[in-house]
């Protein structure tokens, strides 16, 4: 896809702003309605999924070029996807998320870069990972497990442990005891270790799409090896790239793909495992967008527009209207609500409509104020509940919540749910 | 623009509050009616010179100060949405209010709350059911500006049967007028609190808004005091799901009744209209006619399709819904009482599809909230409408007579395909204003923005409707004038005064002139201080 296969998108974005609020109906207070982290820090409309649509739109029909501030504005942005969840209640044409990102693979193609997703590009070129660490040292986390290497053995479960757990010391106790969950559950379970690749979702949101493509095609070949029946994997991100990134580039993953919250929720109910438990938490729930809104099975769709009823558009075949509303939303909840000694309470932004954490869309590495910021945000969030704890499943969001918050000498705690399952 | 005034906003607001930048103001020129006035891809045709992002009252009379030292225009927009908020002319400098966005104090006991520009409809909402209280939420949608529609532009919703028309619901004003100065009206005028809009202090409603407000052409608002409501409902209405039809309230509020009565005519119509008014009953009344409903409501635009096809003919022509809420059970089975007799005396009949769970359900939040429903039932179908008969305030009978006309002029072209097929019945209004002395009635006609002989035919349209009301006499409706006078080249109260009683640019123009000595804020859409060529 390119910016000229959105050109009818472009042209019918309202400019209404339902893309800077969650849904009007489920405010319930005025300091945490708002959903968009890029129009609430930055202000221009510009910064909003709407903004971005007249942006992409201006520079489509050459109405104006690109400028240090335009290219600021476009990867200032998450790209969490909270914007077209709002867009898509009240209509269905314009994709103000698709259109930013597209807005970053025509920065990529013009070579109007920014040095710090170079920097995580070419870590990926070099060790298959954004963090340039070693290859060879990728699959340390799993030792002594006695994990299968799919490499070499058949396993019916692929364990993805993905780039963040991979490299991330602080992490480590979590990926570990995913791996360990499993395997108590009795499952058959193998991982690629060092051969284990970045599933390519950050170089495409990052406006990287070529990079993206190497991955997904590495991903399949090694599927068909293993002949394994699931993909499983604790990164929301990577579920995410699986999910939707690669049906997107109609690449497709011929496996049942199951984010860890899925599956455990899935043994919990089954009776193969079992939480444990540990002292009485109160604890709020972070959907995180790569599982939650951009988790949602993409369906490709390649048709046309039609009218009806005199102007009525419909598209011919159907097409999906993404909202977000196919996320994983329900299995954390029950896994927190299976185990003893917690009390699990909502905050005002869930679902599809969750404030994001931060750290997606390349902003972590290249804004690290704006991440900040907006973790800390959620944080805040967090504690205007009550909870004791924020708790999520993405090593991405743990991190970026984790830095925040010791950046400040703040205490508040944040787990993955994996440790609230092994008893913390 | 003048490098020495962007210096100076740079200077008083810090250099990331101020841009210049083409591709960034391309974002204030791409607008809902571009289409109309500008290019079919949705760009207007004037690019503003810079766009501010002031955060106090101090900053915004110091862009107006420098507006007026250096020749240039300037028009403030609150949440920014429609071609009124764009600029009128090259080298109009915004004043983008979004960081005005203070919640600055709820009164719960004298039951009203003071905004900044950016608080919208929806936070004020929720922050006041949460003690008691409500407000007027426009057809519009929750998202737009409370200040901006109190101030500046219109006031209609389906909660003005109970809470009137949202140009008496403003109370205390901070405003800053065209050359700079700041005034305060009503009591913040005296020191006196924000409690009342007419004194003591100055009283300067009728010129500050009048029935439609100056949309920006006259300075900018800076503070509002916004009427509260008493209201009997839940503090929060939880409901699953987020999509139109999909949403379900969890639990249907048990001091709530859902009524959508149907009638023979449209005369009959009104008259239980007029009726539930005087008898002050109702919460919330909402025409919704079946032509748009059907083609608006589906949860995406293939099942709109099907609702039109299928759903059309098993709903009746003449119905309207009506949201009753008691502040006790006893209170409910009045108001109940009530409406059962006067669909009694009516012939009205009840529509029981409608009563039920699903429809139910989308059809109270709507009533009681605005939320996405209207949006999305006037803009996913084709992209784009415009209102006939938008600003129609009708007393008993004109309203009958206006929404026949819009009926008959819009068939011809509904025919001729280039607009939305919904039978020239797409009809959306309160219905009712202020217990019952005036009546409102919009027309929403849904047509392709990006398809220009669709645009034609809304404008057309548009103009054919407004030219046969002021050929009977009656009104021509302000806010559906603004725009095809702009898409002819005309100033909108020049098109409109000339089928009117007395001619009130005079005094109007007078007001322009001594408010703004300068014509520095821009008035496309308000009076120009000398006719135009
Ligand atoms: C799709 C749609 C449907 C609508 N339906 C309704 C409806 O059902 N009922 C109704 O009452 N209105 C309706 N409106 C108009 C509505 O009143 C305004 O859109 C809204 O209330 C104003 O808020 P805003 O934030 O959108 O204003 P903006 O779009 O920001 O501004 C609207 C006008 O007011 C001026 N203005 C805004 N803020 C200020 C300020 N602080 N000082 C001076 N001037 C200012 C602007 O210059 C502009 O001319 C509708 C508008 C749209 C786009
Ligand atoms: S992107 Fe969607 S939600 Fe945002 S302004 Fe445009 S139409 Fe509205
Ligand atoms: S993707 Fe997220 S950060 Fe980016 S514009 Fe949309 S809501 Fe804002």
């Amino acid at each position: 896809m390119a910016l000229q296969d959105y050109e009818k998108s472009m042209n019918y974005c309202i400019r209404c702003s339902h893309c800077k609020w969650i849904p009007f109906n489920k405010i319930k207070t005025k300091r945490f309605s708002a959903n968009c982290p890029a129009i609430s820090r930055y202000n221009f409309h510009s910064y909003s999924g709407g903004g971005r649509v007249a942006i992409a739109q201006s520079l489509f029909l050459g109405r104006s070029e690109m400028t240090d501030e335009i290219r600021e504005t476009i990867y200032r942005c998450q790209l969490c996807g909270s914007c077209q969840v709002a867009c898509h209640l009240i209509g269905e044409i314009c994709e103000p998320l698709e259109i930013a990102r597209e807005l970053r693979i025509k920065c990529v193609e013009d070579g109007e870069l920014l040095p710090e997703h170079m920097l995580m590009i070419d870590g990926m070129r070099k060790e298959d990972n954004p963090f340039g660490e070693p290859k060879a040292r990728r699959g340390d986390w799993a030792e002594g497990l006695s994990l299968k290497n799919i490499n070499t053995d058949k396993a019916d479960v692929i364990f993805h442990a993905g780039c963040r757990f991979s490299y991330d010391a602080d992490l480590r106790s979590i990926v570990r005891g995913a791996a360990t969950l499993l395997l108590k559950a009795g499952v058959n379970v193998g991982i690629a270790g060092k051969e284990e690749a970045c599933c390519g979702g950050r170089a495409f949101d990052v406006g990287y799409r070529g990079q993206m493509e190497n991955y997904a095609d590495d991903i399949i070949s090694r599927i068909k090896a293993a002949g394994a029946t699931k993909l499983v994997t604790p990164c929301a991100d990577c579920y995410s790239a699986f999910m939707q990134f690669y049906p997107m580039i109609r690449k497709e993953l011929d496996i049942e793909i199951l984010h860890t919250t899925e599956y455990f929720a899935r043994l919990i109910k089954e009776g193969k495992l079992k939480p444990r438990g540990g002292s009485s938490l109160r604890v709020t729930y972070h959907d995180p967008c790569h599982l939650g809104r951009l988790g949602e099975p993409y369906i490709p769709w390649n048709g046309t527009w039609k009218k009806v009823w005199g102007q009525l558009n419909i598209p011919d075949p159907p097409k999906q209207v993404r909202r977000g509303t196919g996320g994983v939303y329900e299995p954390p909840r029950e896994i927190l609500r299976s185990i003893p000694g917690i009390e699990f309470v909502e905050m005002e932004r869930i679902r599809e409509y969750s404030w994001c954490c931060g750290a997606g869309g390349g902003v972590r590495e290249a804004y690290e104020d704006f991440s900040e910021w907006t973790a800390l945000e959620r944080i805040a969030e967090a504690k205007a509940v009550g909870a004791d704890a924020l708790v999520t499943t993405c090593g991405w969001c743990e991190r970026n919540f984790k830095d925040a918050l010791g950046k400040r000498n703040d205490d508040f705690k944040v787990y993955d749910i994996t440790e609230l399952l092994m008893g913390v | 623009m003048n490098d020495e005034a962007y210096k100076m906003f740079e200077s008083v607001l810090g250099p990331d509050n101020v841009s210049r930048d083409p591709g960034l103001l391309d974002a204030y020129t791409y607008q809902w009616l571009g289409e109309m006035i500008g290019e079919p891809n949705r760009f207007g045709p004037f690019r503003p010179a810079c766009v501010t992002l002031p955060s106090t009252t101090e900053e915004v009379q110091a862009i107006v100060r420098v507006c007026n030292r250096h020749g240039l225009k300037f028009k403030a927009h609150s949440t920014g949405w429609g071609l009124y908020a764009n600029p009128g002319e090259e080298g109009v400098v915004m004043l983008d209010l979004r960081r005005m966005n203070r919640l600055i104090e709820i009164n719960e006991k004298d039951m009203y709350a003071v905004v900044e520009p950016y608080v919208i409809w929806a936070q004020l909402q929720a922050e006041a059911m949460c003690r008691g209280l409500n407000c007027v939420t426009i057809g519009a949608g929750s998202c737009t500006s409370a200040l901006a529609n109190c101030t500046s532009l219109m006031g209609t919703a389906n909660n003005n049967v109970s809470m009137g028309y949202n140009e008496r619901n403003v109370l205390g004003v901070e405003w800053v007028l065209p050359d700079g100065e700041i005034v305060r009206l009503g009591s913040p005028g005296s020191g006196a609190g924000w409690i009342s809009g007419d004194g003591p202090g100055p009283s300067l409603r009728g010129i500050m808004r009048g029935t439609f407000g100056a949309l920006g052409g006259l300075g900018v608002f800076t503070k509002c005091a916004v009427r509260l409501y008493q209201w009997g409902g839940p503090a929060e209405l939880p409901s699953e799901n987020i999509v139109s039809m999909d949403e379900r309230l969890l639990e249907y509020p048990e001091n709530a009744r859902l009524f959508v009565p149907y009638f023979e005519s449209r005369v009959m119509m009104e008259e239980a209209l007029a009726r539930i008014g005087e008898s002050e009953v109702a919460y919330s009344t909402g025409l919704l006619e079946r032509g748009l409903l059907t083609l608006g409501l589906g949860v995406d635009n293939l099942n709109s399709a099907e609702m039109r096809e299928s759903l059309l003919p098993t709903i009746p022509k003449n119905f309207f819904t009506c949201l009753l809420v008691g502040n006790s059970a006893r209170e409910l089975e009045y108001q109940t009482r009530v409406m059962n007799q006067i669909l009694e005396q009516t012939a009205g009949r009840r529509f029981e599809m409608m009563e039920q769970e699903g429809f139910r359900d989308i059809i109270t939040l709507f009533l009681v909230k605005g939320g996405s429903v209207p949006a999305k039932a006037v803009f996913s179908p084709t992209g784009s409408f415009n209102p006939l008969l938008c600003g129609f305030f009708g007393t008993r009978r004109t309203l009958v007579k206006g929404m026949d006309d819009a009926e008959e002029i819009k068939r011809k072209y509904i025919e001729s395909g280039l607009l939305a097929d919904d039978m020239a019945e797409g009809g959306w209004s309160p219905l009712i204003m202020d217990h019952g002395h005036m009546e409102y009635f919009e027309h929403e006609t849904l047509f392709d923005p990006h398809v220009p002989e669709s645009t034609l035919a809304l404008i057309m349209l548009t103009i054919e409707t407004n030219q046969s009301l002021a050929d009977k006499k009656l009104m021509i409706p302000f806010a559906s004038q603004v725009k095809v006078a702009r898409a002819q080249g005309l100033s909108v109260h020049d098109s409109i005064a000339a089928h009117m009683n007395c001619d009130y640019r005079t005094w109007q123009r007078q007001f322009k002139q001594a408010f703004d000595p300068n014509d520095a804020a821009d008035s496309c859409n308000y009076i120009t201080p000398k006719p135009k060529a």
